[in-house]
């Protein structure tokens, strides 16, 4: 469980983007990976196998949350662009703060779920392709594809946010 | 390879999945391209900001690890609880019902005339037609069940 306790941790945290949530979603994950341990009969990595439970449950979890604000992205923009462009002048470790987490999950909500989902897979958990692919039940091409188009969204959506020269120097 | 090929290449490079070759023609394409560099710095930014990476004390591990045990033991505790809760709701009263069913069969409905094994009333009936239907003159007179009642 240790060996796995970041990545279904880290990969709650980007989906539901609420620490005590992500801690009870992972625990759930945990509970119900430990009961469905006989039905896991090998087909995939063990890793593999429980992404799949993670996703499912994360994605249940979201959908349950009626209450939760998706935001669109002129409404977000408008509330909160001055804090998008203070995230994007700050120094990336800043971005792990409570506050700035927040607020990167807002703007991942502006985001659709599958982009949402394939995102998370390989930015926070750094799942190669054939592992997203295996995860997600889809061929290599389509996680090609649905990376590059999640990526180019995003970048749009970023893009009054991206245009400073100081964002584009890194390391 | 074309620009435009290797923009197609360029987030493979940067998520790893590229032969040796490959690699070397983009990594190559790179340092003459200041657009393709500025294209992964840029998503570089942004995938540092929205996806920090995640750190968690040895502490809050145990902590995590410890809860998930405990959840783990009473949801098994729950499932035996459940299995004797089934027996207590259902079981019990079923077979109780079929005992109760049994002895009301065999004991009590006798004894209310609602369940008959052929009583001496009917038995009376049945020959006294028959033997006024037959008239062999073993008993050619008919008695009413009440006169020979005792």
């Amino acid at each position: 469980m240790r060996q796995y306790h970041k990545k279904v941790m880290g990969y709650c945290l980007s989906m539901l983007q609420n620490h005590t949530e992500a801690e009870e979603a992972a625990q759930d994950i945990f509970v119900k990976a430990y009961r469905s341990l006989p039905k896991f009969k090998g087909n995939s990595t063990f890793s593999t196998w429980l992404y799949r439970i993670t996703t499912n449950h994360c994605l249940d979890v979201l959908r349950k949350r009626n209450r939760r604000k998706t935001y669109s992205l002129d409404a977000l923009v408008e509330e909160e662009g001055d804090a998008i462009h203070r995230l994007f002048s700050s120094n990336p470790v800043a971005a792990a703060q409570m506050e700035n987490r927040d607020l990167a999950g807002k703007i991942l909500s502006t985001l659709p779920e599958d982009y949402r989902i394939i995102l998370t897979l390989r930015e926070a958990d750094g799942l190669e392709y054939q592992e997203i692919a295996e995860t997600l039940d889809c061929s290599l091409d389509a996680v090609k594809g649905r990376l590059s188009r999640a990526r180019k969204q995003l970048q749009e959506n970023l893009r009054h946010f991206l245009r400073e020269n100081d964002v584009y120097e890194e390391e | 390879m074309t620009h435009e090929t290797i923009q197609q290449k360029l987030f493979a490079l940067y998520d790893g999945p590229l032969s040796e070759r490959e690699r070397k023609l983009v990594e190559g394409h790179l340092t003459q391209c200041p657009e393709c560099r500025k294209a992964i710095a840029q998503w570089k930014s942004v995938s540092a900001r929205l996806f920090p990476s995640q750190t968690f004390s040895e502490a809050s591990e145990d902590f995590f690890v410890a809860k998930v045990m405990d959840r783990v033991r009473s949801s098994a505790l729950d499932a035996g609880k459940s299995a004797w809760g089934w027996v207590l709701r259902w079981a019990l009263p079923l077979v109780g019902s079929a005992v109760l069913a049994g002895w009301a069969f065999f004991s009590v409905l006798p004894d209310t005339g609602l369940y008959s094994a052929p009583s001496a009333d009917a038995a009376f009936s049945s020959y006294s037609s028959y033997a006024s239907a037959s008239g062999n003159g073993i008993m050619q007179a008919s008695y009413s069940p009440d006169e020979i009642a005792p």
